[in-house]
């Protein structure tokens, strides 16, 4: 005959078929399981698809190892770590970039200061300052060759120096100074060094 | 089922292993291989995944061999091998990728109207495999804890008292994740009642 049970203890069977399944219950708890599955078909259907589950797993086939399990020597031996060097290398390149920057700051500072300062590094920078020097005198009407002779050039050439022909001071470069391209290698340098690094050492 | 070894020559390996002896312990492993490689295999899902987390396993053990303080080696190993797969997954996690699987899972139907087959008799056995690749995806759609519970005790047949020193986790946490992935997988199965080999169609 039909038996009405509260909701809770449907729920309170249904969370203990396992245990039962595995003879887990003590007797008390296992009467009280019995006779609900004796008298409610719902639970008893839970209980049965529940049981056949299990059933299937247990006789699911065991998958061996497709080949020997074994390690070789190589696996055990402590590795170093392959991508140390690119971090070392990143480091590197950042030590060089200071240093460049560096330079480079100071050599524009320097031209700032000077009394007529000129955008222009065409030529490499240790070459720079022996050229630019004249250069910034050019500009000038007088002196024409600089100090080298300082007090004849008013008297030799009266007449008014032309421009220098090239490079004018006022026209921006075409390409950009051998510093800026040097910094801007530098830089993707560490970027790229340390991008490399960080894939090397994504988990797998 | 792996030959497994008479006591007293696994603890003369072990012991050999110990101390450094990669022959010894590579002997160890054949014993226990294809266990091993199951647990993995149905915690991983695939064999790739499988083979990777076995290895890194046998190298964390054999370089951690002087922390095997007696007992059960295979469970000893079961256990670093079960760490290496939930190790992974959580690292998948990181990088979770859409699983449709949890989609169908979540629309469960009730469990009314089902007829399920003798699981002894001939035509289950010929139905096997193709239940066994259904239950395989069942346990694949499983929460990691409540899967490597579920591998160890109806996969591979410990004992509750078993994986809980497997897995260092309290008895009444081994009792309750198997019950809830029991449910699961049942579940599984309902909604997937149209992919159930033969007879088990309603």
């Amino acid at each position: 005959m039909p038996v009405r049970f509260r909701f809770d203890e449907h729920q309170w069977v249904r969370e203990r078929l396992s245990l039962y399944l595995d003879g887990r219950l003590d007797p008390e708890a296992r009467a009280r399981v019995e006779r609900h599955l004796a008298a409610c078909a719902a639970c008893a259907r839970s209980w049965e698809t529940l049981r056949w589950t299990v059933q299937a797993l247990r006789a699911m086939p065991r998958v061996p190892a497709p080949r020997p399990l074994a390690l070789r020597p190589e696996d055990i031996a402590p590795a170093p770590r392959p991508v140390g060097w690119l971090r070392r290398a990143a480091w590197a390149m950042a030590a060089v970039f200071l240093l460049v920057l560096g330079l480079d700051l100071a050599r524009t500072l320097g031209q700032a200061t000077a009394p007529l300062p000129t955008a222009l590094a065409p030529v490499a920078p240790a070459e720079a300052p022996a050229l630019r020097a004249p250069k910034a005198e050019e500009a000038t009407p007088a002196p024409l060759f600089g100090l080298a002779v300082p007090s004849e050039t008013p008297v030799a050439s009266p007449t008014p120096i032309p421009p220098a022909p090239a490079p004018s001071p006022s026209a921006p470069p075409f390409w950009p100074s051998p510093w800026r391209l040097i910094e801007a290698l530098l830089l993707l340098g560490i970027l790229g060094a340390l991008a490399l690094d960080r894939w090397g050492r994504r988990p797998r | 089922m792996s030959a497994s070894l008479p006591p007293s020559e696994e603890g003369r390996l072990i012991e050999a292993a110990r101390s450094g002896d990669l022959e010894a312990f590579n002997a160890l492993i054949r014993a226990y291989q294809d266990r091993l490689y199951n647990v993995a295999f149905r915690i991983m899902g695939d064999h790739d995944s499988a083979w990777d987390a076995v290895q890194e396993a046998l190298i964390s053990a054999f370089r951690g061999i002087q922390g095997f303080r007696g007992g059960s080696f295979l469970a000893w190993l079961t256990r670093i091998v079960t760490h290496a797969c939930y190790d992974e997954l959580r690292r998948r996690r990181r990088r979770p990728q859409a699983s449709l699987e949890a989609l169908f899972v979540a629309d469960q139907t009730p469990e009314t109207e089902m007829t399920l087959p003798p699981v002894e008799g001939p035509e289950f056995y010929a139905e096997r495999r193709e239940l066994a690749e259904l239950l395989h995806r069942a346990i694949q759609t499983l929460p990691e804890d409540q899967r490597i519970v579920l591998v160890l005790s109806d996969v591979e047949g410990y004992s509750y008292e078993e994986i809980a020193e497997i897995l260092r986790v309290p008895l009444g946490t081994v009792k309750s994740r198997l019950s809830r992935a029991r449910m699961r997988v049942r579940d599984f199965l309902l909604a997937h009642r149209e992919l159930l080999p033969g007879r088990a169609r309603p």
